[in-house]
């Protein structure tokens, strides 16, 4: 009975061991042998969740972030991230630890554009297929030359397929473009 | 002509706002909404993070990951499901504001269209207008684009809109795998 109590305990106070890592090591107490062989399966469910949180935690300091993006160690990375993602978007090949922040200023982007070349084609005035084809055609552009030219990004290792950053707001970034075209083009030329 | 495509913008900019503003009240204030969404965006960065390292997919991981997931989906079902209060707030708003522009601009032209839509736009575009010219536009057209657009800027502005890895990951309507 009495070993029984004991690995009890012990497992208890290894789980908690577990979770309080570091603060065993700081004040330098780790004395218990960690490789006490113990019998029952409760030491079996500790190695696995022990090896999870190894992992864990090599992963975070290997290359927390996705692969594609060849940039500093996970510790330089925290200190560049404090830059707003805005001022980021406009820096030449910067830090993109997280790629939906990536995707956010792609949809902006996209917006934006929508709206100039709306305001363009309602001006000049481009009918008919044509506009689509003139909005198609730089949304696409765009989109290509900012995530692979100016910013780096490698959008197979990152996205997996090159279409994700096209599809990013794609309904929404069209109905801008309609919208500006049709408005401009009934300002101007409708009368 | 113009003045009312631009009416029909600012009251679509007014009817989204308010649409907003009732999911506002009704489902982002409550603590089970915040409480879903912080759960929801760890997993899916953990199941992100999970599934990037395939290569070292040992079986109880494997478990593990399966185990993640069902969770998440289980757990964007209730979200869709609080959502649902504001789906209908705002299916309310806009209906609303859709009778009152067929009164108002049954059967005028708001604006001239520069392209001639498909025939299947021609149904929402040319409605209830008279004479075969195509490229006139009914309110109904300029009205639901303009939604669309607004509705999407203002939920992205103002940070309502659901993540993206959570937005594939099946919503009200996959079934609810059980959590093992």
């Amino acid at each position: 009975m009495g070993s029984g109590l004991a690995s009890k305990y012990s497992v208890r106070w290894r789980e908690s061991r577990a979770s309080c890592h570091v603060s065993w090591s700081t004040i330098g107490l780790a004395t218990f042998p960690r490789e006490v062989e113990m019998a029952s399966d409760d030491a079996e469910k500790i190695r696995v969740k022990r090896e999870m949180e190894d992992n864990e935690s090599e992963n975070q300091s290997g290359s927390g972030k996705p692969p594609g993006m060849e940039t500093p160690r996970r510790k330089k990375e925290e200190d560049i991230v404090e830059i707003p993602v805005w001022k980021r978007a406009f820096q030449r090949s910067a830090v993109w630890p997280d790629k939906d922040e990536f995707l956010d200023v792609i949809y902006w982007m996209q917006q934006a554009l929508a709206l100039i070349v709306g305001l363009l084609c309602g001006v000049l005035p481009l009918k008919g297929f044509l506009g689509f084809a003139a909005y198609g055609a730089t949304s696409c552009l765009a989109v290509f030359w900012y995530s692979t030219n100016f910013q780096d990004v490698d959008l197979d290792d990152t996205f997996g397929d090159k279409t994700t950053v096209l599809k990013e707001g794609f309904p929404s970034s069209l109905a801008t473009f309609l919208v500006t075209w049709i408005m401009v083009y009934t300002a101007l030329h409708a009368f | 002509m113009l003045s009312d495509a631009i009416l029909i913008l600012v009251v679509s900019c007014i009817a989204s706002a308010i649409g907003e503003g009732l999911t506002w009240v009704l489902v982002y204030r409550t603590e089970r909404y915040k409480k879903l969404k912080a759960e929801i965006d760890r997993q899916v960065k953990k199941v992100e993070k999970k599934k990037k390292d395939e290569t070292s997919v040992s079986k109880n991981k494997k478990k593990i990951l399966d185990r993640e997931e069902g969770k998440l989906k289980n757990n964007n079902r209730e979200l869709s499901m609080v959502k649902m209060k504001s789906i209908i707030a705002i299916g309310v708003a806009f209906s609303a504001m859709l009778s009152i522009f067929s009164a108002l601009f049954e059967g005028k032209v708001v604006a001239k269209l520069p392209f001639q839509p498909f025939s299947l736009f021609q149904g929402l575009s040319h409605r209830n207008l008279l004479g075969t010219d195509y490229t006139d536009c009914s309110y109904l057209f300029l009205y639901i684009l303009s939604t669309m657009t607004i509705r999407q800027n203002l939920q992205k502005a103002l940070g309502f809109a659901p993540n993206r890895a959570s937005a594939q990951g099946g919503g009200f309507f996959t079934p609810p795998t059980p959590s093992k």
